[in-house]
């Protein structure tokens, strides 16, 4: 099945899935769109209507995200649902791009991209009216950018998406570290590392066709190219520029429910993560310093080792960034898994584990111990049995199922640098296996 | 259900099924208060004389009433004469062209809420507190009349009220009879009624006005709305309590159709805040009994008048008893153990995950030298 084939199909797919939608909300009790889709949609109306989305009460987004859904109001209201629709195909679309210019295999390429658009939760998430896969987008778009060589555009999405969305802000490091003045010129297209091959290691292959690593003291001692200033300043301005154009315009009910609340959310209510417990029995005094302290630094430690081991490697360092950055967050609720699977297809041609069985002992392990919490979490909201411990030794269970897959993934990953070293001869300036960027 | 970032179902249950069948009481009830209120300084008397009309052929039935009448000077009789049947000696009202409001705002029972201007005055919901707003910014003094004795032909009865479902997301199913003598309903010139059930709704419960809106798009509420704490999650230990105004509308037409009396049924979409901890690991909460009002609106020669009165219920018929929510809430006893033991899942979490980055990291480099150390010869 050719790309263009896949794309069609998943497209119908999610066309119907979205008459369906409209079909069960209008005659079902419960309802197929997501709760946040209607946050967003009466934010819209507002915002059409001349007033303040954060009027509208838990509607905890940047203002962009109502702007888009506008038209909801004018045309019709599940115009946002074919948009993030849209973007979910655009996110398999990017996926395949990616894959394209590192040389994966035609058919790797169609398996990779399969995981993305026929997941169950990929489509429904989109389909459901939830605006995750715009940020996907935002961020496949900005590796592609790094990829082509171009810092600027790259930036500015960097900024942009970091304006909808906090969590790519764990993504800064790696991406200036990328910026490696040995693989990364500014103006220049850099060379991507190939896929070599599943199963070979780095070590059987001939030096010429296999990159020199970029190390991380290469990165410590030249920190201020040309590349890595314009990206941050380029990132930081945009990032500013839209906080400040919004703030003033909605001053600070836009600061506070856009980027504060999620900075310092601590939401006793069951969720899959491993705190929310501590957190409802410990609400009734505020949190201390050191606690605050104590229940973040797992969550930095493990960023930070990520980053510098697998920096260089950035489609893996990402994944393996946001599974653990999911994982310890103090709050986890299902729509953050889309931020990793956006990712998986990208690792997935350079992951030496089998389906059988490591991976479907990945598989089953992870959606096991979800769904074991769900069951839980169902007798206690909808059934009112106190199952409070019994939930919570499930969030634990999930996460050491979350560790153990990223483990695994981590074992069985061929670390590939994504630039090539560039090679200078000293006479004349030229470079080899460089590229001009356009 | 995962979890989104509003944590609870937002299902509708049921349509709201509504049975009108007499409102004759509820004109009665309205002209046996007193006049009538008006939003000017104008007083008509008219509606006082068919009052008195037809006060004449009511009939005694057990019964307290209180009501308002805005702007005009009625005189309470001292002591409510109870006269057979349906009559009810009320105090005069007199026609007082040119008299002038006494204050230039609204006041509350013509807003189109009449509880919202509680909370403009108060911060928090105190049933003290209501029943002070109740007794004097509903009902002005000047025109209160309270006929505790009088038994009048409309008996009011909370038939039942009873929580549907299981967990944190329930219905709350009142049903209220009235009960009106049927050749009572003349042509009194009233243009609609309209019954307004307010719910106090303790810690811990709470209304979704989103929910709400819908039920009223779907035209199961004349109108509904939230007032007080309406932060959606929150647990108990942080919020406050909240209010419910329902109207439902009451079909004049029917009412004098049915002998069995009026019936109107409500069914409340209600759900539940995290509550304080408890030893026993469950935390009851209790529903206290609606007040029940009923707003009708008159033509008049010149123009229309709205009255609001408040039914009361003697205590007959509250059949099974006050509605209690069990809810689960956490254990104290468990805190220091949760603590414990979440932080060191954490620490065992990290440290794998440090130490397996570490290691395979450091394979994955060509020379066996992990990325990270690689200091002198890159």
């Amino acid at each position: 099945m050719d790309v263009r084939s896949l794309l069609l199909f998943s497209a119908l797919l999610r066309v119907l899935l979205i008459i369906y939608g409209e079909w069960q909300d209008a005659h079902m009790e419960v309802r197929y769109t997501d709760v946040d889709y209607l946050v967003f949609s009466d934010a819209a109306s507002l915002v059409a209507s001349g007033k303040s989305p954060y009027q509208r009460s838990t509607y905890r987004y940047s203002p962009l995200l109502a702007f888009l859904l506008v038209p909801n109001s004018i045309i019709h209201p599940s115009w946002g649902k074919f948009l993030f629709s849209a973007s979910d195909l655009l996110v398999g679309l990017f996926i395949h791009t990616i894959l394209e210019l590192r040389k994966v295999p035609e058919n790797l390429c169609t398996c990779a991209l399969m995981v993305w658009l026929f997941n169950p939760f990929t489509f429904s998430i989109g389909t459901r009216g939830n605006c995750e896969p715009i940020v996907c987008a935002m961020i496949l778009w900005i590796i592609i950018c790094l990829m082509n060589g171009k810092v600027l555009q790259a930036a500015f999405w960097y900024g942009l998406v970091v304006h909808f969305r906090i969590y790519p802000i764990i993504y800064s490091i790696p991406i200036i570290l990328v910026l490696d003045p040995h693989c990364f010129l500014y103006g220049l297209k850099p060379a991507l590392s190939s896929w070599v091959g599943q199963g070979n290691s780095t070590q059987s292959i001939p030096s010429t066709a296999v990159p020199e690593s970029c190390g991380i003291w290469i990165a410590l001692t030249s920190m201020f190219t040309r590349a890595r200033i314009m990206f941050g300043l380029i990132s930081g301005a945009v990032f500013f520029a839209f906080t400040g154009l919004f703030f003033y315009l909605y001053r600070w009910e836009f600061l506070h429910e856009a980027l504060l609340y999620h900075l310092t959310r601590t939401d006793p209510r069951h969720n899959f993560s491993i705190y929310f417990y501590h957190i409802y029995l410990h609400y009734e005094h505020e949190f201390s310093v050191v606690e605050r302290l104590i229940s973040f630094l797992p969550q930095f430690l493990v960023q930070l080792v990520l980053i510098v081991c697998f920096a260089q490697d950035l489609p893996f360092c990402f994944f393996a960034q946001t599974v653990a950055f999911v994982a310890f967050n103090k709050v986890i609720t299902a729509q953050y898994f889309v931020w990793f699977f956006c990712l998986l297809p990208l690792i997935l041609p350079w992951s030496n584990m089998k389906l059988k069985w490591t991976g479907l002992s990945c598989i089953l392990l992870w959606m096991g111990t979800q769904t074991h919490w769900l069951m839980w979490g169902y007798l206690l909201e909808f059934k009112g049995k106190n199952v409070f411990l019994e939930l919570w030794i499930a969030s634990i269970l999930f996460l050491a199922a979350n560790t153990f897959v990223l483990i695994k993934i981590i074992r069985y990953h061929t670390y590939s640098s994504l630039f090539q070293r560039l090679e200078f001869s000293s006479s004349d300036n030229d470079l080899k296996e460089g590229k001009k960027s356009n | 259900m995962p979890p989104s970032t509003v944590s609870y179902h937002m299902e509708s249950w049921q349509h709201v099924q509504v049975h009108i069948c007499r409102i004759l009481g509820i004109q009665l009830i309205f002209l046996v208060g007193f006049g009538f209120c008006m939003s000017s300084s104008f007083v008509s008397c008219e509606f006082h004389e068919s009052m008195e009309h037809l006060l004449s052929s009511l009939q005694h039935k057990n019964f307290s009433l209180q009501a308002s009448c805005p702007t005009l000077n009625c005189k309470p009789l001292s002591n409510p004469k109870p006269i057979s049947l349906f009559v009810l000696e009320v105090g005069g009202c007199t026609s007082n062209v040119g008299s002038t409001n006494q204050s230039l705002n609204i006041p509350p029972y013509f807003e189109k809420h009449i509880t919202k201007s509680y909370f403009d005055k108060y911060d928090s919901l105190l049933d003290s507190d209501f029943l002070d707003f109740i007794s004097h910014e509903l009902f002005p003094g000047s025109c209160e009349l309270l006929l505790d004795n009088l038994n009048l032909v409309l008996r009011l009865s909370v038939q039942q009220r009873s929580l549907i479902g299981d967990g944190s997301h329930r219905h709350l199913s009142s049903s209220f009879r009235f009960n009106i003598q049927s050749e009572l309903i003349a042509e009194l010139p009233i243009h609609f009624c309209e019954a307004i059930i307010i719910e106090k709704l303790p810690y811990g419960i709470f209304a979704d006005p989103f929910e709400l809106q819908h039920l009223l798009q779907r035209g199961v509420f004349m109108d509904a709305a939230v007032f007080g704490d309406t932060n959606l999650e929150l647990p108990s230990v942080h919020s406050n309590r909240s209010l419910v105004e329902v109207h439902m509308d009451v079909d004049l037409n029917t009412f004098s159709r049915h002998k069995d009396g009026l019936e109107i049924n409500i069914d409340l979409p209600l759900h539940i805040r995290y509550p304080p901890l408890e030893e026993s690991g469950y935390s009851n909460i209790e529903l206290g009994a609606p007040d029940l009002f009923m707003r009708c609106s008159i033509e008049a020669k010149s123009h229309n008048q709205s009255c609001l009165l408040m039914l009361k219920d003697n205590g007959v018929a509250l059949g099974n008893g006050p509605v209690v929510w069990r809810v689960p809430s956490g254990i104290k006893a468990h805190a220091r153990a949760v603590s414990i033991v979440t932080f060191i899942s954490a620490i065992l979490s990290t440290l794998s995950i440090v130490l397996t980055s570490v290691y395979y990291s450091s394979l994955e480099s060509e020379d066996g030298i992990p990325n990270a150390t690689k200091i002198i010869h890159p």
